[in-house]
């Protein structure tokens, strides 16, 4: 290393990134779940093609008029628990699981700044949140064309929209749905700084869900319900109106943002200067 | 070197500190104190290191004595709660790090991935250098491993590695570029004799390739083995400090014989201050300024004193230590 200045290699910063993403795709509690998560939209798919329905609400019903609503079924049946486990389970892991391992304090006097490292883990995990609403997506993008027809897509108000349209509209939902993960993932990564147990940080993360999940459903509280991190999650059904509906797509992502800036705020101020005893 | 009782000024070598340049120290700590929370008695209290470079510094200490949580100062995991630390002539704090490039740290045993190899484990750690040429990684990871006696387990996962394997990784990790300053914080722990012995000797190749090596440890015996420089802590107060030798007690004359009185009388005239003992043997602190033994045996034997045993012990050096840590190996705190 003597012959090398240390800024002239600062530039490829990307090993670590990339030795952080091989760690997660190599884990194989991951692996199991995302071989859950994948295996949704074909049992949805084959499922929908057994019985030859085409009724049902969530999108079953729309299925076998187009086979890209099978991507939108899995996605809508793996909101609300698949997908926050899943992402519970990978931003809680972040810190928490090096300190656990105590890694953490060898990483940090390679030397890794606390920023850096914090900043690493956040975008692995975010690449994680998309890389699994996108996969999940794409398998049942794929078995929906195999089983059922390719073409112009009818929406729910009865409008047809072309495929390429529809593919668009998914990929919305897609990102749509990313941003509403990476508000949890942002409280899993702050609770991730603040205890040496993943797991405990994990299941404080879909406590925190349910519970919003629940406030979000007592109607005394409906003040309140625009601020729960839940209260949007549903709503990316707006993507297949004729035309869109922003609003709650935008309000949603809006509070999503709220949720990333506060949360990631707070792992980076707890993080940098807590002590590392682990 | 200075042996005090009283905390405050429980310091090394004041005179010598003050006529050193400071660059001419790898570590210099001063006044470090933490306390941890929930806990009411410092964890680490006053500390005034002073680890010149190109020693091999004990930092020798019962358990729960603040070793750890010293090293963790020095290398930016644990913020001090007063005083400060300069690491290779830089200050270190949480924030800034640089300097750690050149230091290489084993900190409360090896921890590693365990469902990674041995080798995988050096490159996740060599990919998050940023201080490093990513094209020497496999050269320099090799070079580590080899070192350590790992080549042949490099494939294997962690979580296989038998526990003086573990530690032999931790150290390859600290070996992972060069270095100036080795931190090893009780790098034999659970190795075998055989084990220990390689560390041992490892760490004095190291010292002679000129790196400094601050070793922390709660055995006497590995201090006398490759330090050059001890540093006694205890209860996190420094009760010590200063080259090995230094620690050193004087050594003892002990003489058995019958004419006792006489014998302290011809001692005397020697200018040796000697006492009996519960045993009645002739004893006496023995220095270099002293006469040389065959001179002190000719003067006793000219006065016609029978002289059954003449021997100068050098006394253990185990009870310098358990002098200065209390009871020596009960965990304090
Ligand atoms: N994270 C912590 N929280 C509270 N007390 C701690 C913590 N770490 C260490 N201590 C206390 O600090 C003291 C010094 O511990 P340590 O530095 O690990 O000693 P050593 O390494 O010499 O065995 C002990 O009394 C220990 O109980
Ligand atoms: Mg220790």
């Amino acid at each position: 290393m003597s012959a090398v200045s240390p800024l002239a290699l600062r530039a490829p910063g990307f090993r670590l990134l990339r030795s952080e993403l091989r760690l997660i795709v190599g884990r194989r509690r991951n692996q199991l779940g995302l071989a859950v998560l994948l295996i949704l939209p074909i049992i949805i798919a084959f499922t929908v093609k057994a019985t030859d329905t085409s009724e049902g609400g969530d999108f079953i019903g729309s299925i076998s008029g187009n086979g890209m609503f099978v991507a939108l079924a899995a996605l809508s049946a793996a909101l609300p628990l698949f997908l926050p486990v899943a992402v519970s389970a990978v931003s809680s892991d972040a810190i928490a699981g090096e300190a656990h391992q105590g890694t953490l304090r060898y990483l940090l006097t390679v030397p890794v700044s606390r920023a850096r490292l914090l900043a690493v883990k956040a975008i692995a995990v975010a690449i994680s949140c998309a890389g699994v609403t996108f996969a999940v997506a794409l398998v049942g993008l794929v078995i929906g064309w195999i089983l059922f027809p390719i073409g112009d897509v009818t929406l729910l108000s009865g409008t047809q929209i072309s495929q390429g349209e529809g593919i668009a509209r998914l990929v919305g939902v897609c990102a749509y749905m990313t941003l509403c993960l990476l508000a949890l993932a942002a409280i899993g990564l702050f609770f991730s700084t603040l205890t040496e147990q993943p797991l405990g940080g994990s299941i404080a993360v879909i406590i925190l869900a349910i519970v919003s999940a629940i406030l979000n459903e007592i109607p005394q509280l409906d003040w309140l319900h625009p601020y729960l991190f839940v209260h949007h999650w549903m709503v990316f059904g707006d993507f297949f109106r004729a035309p869109v509906l922003w609003d709650n797509l935008r309000e949603g992502a809006l509070v999503s943002l709220g949720y990333i800036v506060v949360f990631v705020s707070a792992a980076w101020a707890h993080f940098t200067t807590k002590d590392i005893t682990s | 070197m200075t042996v005090t009782d009283s905390p405050s000024r429980a310091l090394s070598p004041e005179g010598s500190r003050n006529s050193e340049h400071t660059a001419c120290g790898a570590v210099i700590t001063h006044d470090l104190m933490k306390t941890f929370r929930r806990s009411s008695k410092p964890a680490v209290d006053k500390l005034n290191l002073f680890v010149p470079r190109g020693s091999v510094y004990g930092f020798l200490g019962p358990n729960g004595s603040g070793k750890t949580t010293t090293i963790r100062m020095l290398l930016g995991l644990v913020s001090p709660d007063s005083g400060s630390v300069e690491v290779l002539g830089q200050s270190v704090s949480c924030r800034t790090s640089d300097t750690l490039h050149k230091v290489g740290a084993l900190i409360e045993g090896p921890a590693f991935h365990p469902y990674l190899s041995g080798e995988a484990n050096l490159r996740r750690l060599d990919a998050a250098d940023t201080g490093v040429d990513p094209r020497t990684s496999s050269t320099r990871i090799g070079h580590a491993l080899e070192r350590v006696g790992l080549t042949a387990a490099a494939g294997k996962t962690f979580r296989t590695y038998s526990l003086g394997m573990k530690q032999r990784l931790g150290i390859a990790a600290a070996l992972l570029c060069e270095r100036e300053l080795l931190v090893l914080d009780e790098p034999t722990n659970g190795l075998d004799p055989q084990g220990t012995r390689e560390v041992r000797s490892l760490i004095l190749e190291l010292a002679a390739e000129g790196v400094t090596v601050l070793l922390s440890t709660h055995l006497l015996s590995e201090v006398e083995q490759v330090c050059s420089h001890v540093g006694v802590l205890r209860a996190g107060v420094l009760q010590a400090q200063g080259p090995l030798a230094s620690l050193r007690p004087t050594p003892q004359l002990r003489i058995v014989t019958i004419d006792t009185v006489s014998t302290v009388a011809v001692l005397d005239r020697l200018g040796i201050a000697a006492t009996v003992n519960d045993s009645g043997s002739v004893v006496a602190a023995f220095s270099a300024e002293n006469p040389q033994p065959p001179d002190i045996l000719r003067s006793l034997v000219n006065e016609g004193i029978a002289v059954r045993e003449f021997r100068i012990e050098q006394p253990n050096l185990e009870e310098t230590f358990i002098e200065l840590t209390g009871e020596g190996f009960d965990v304090s705190g």
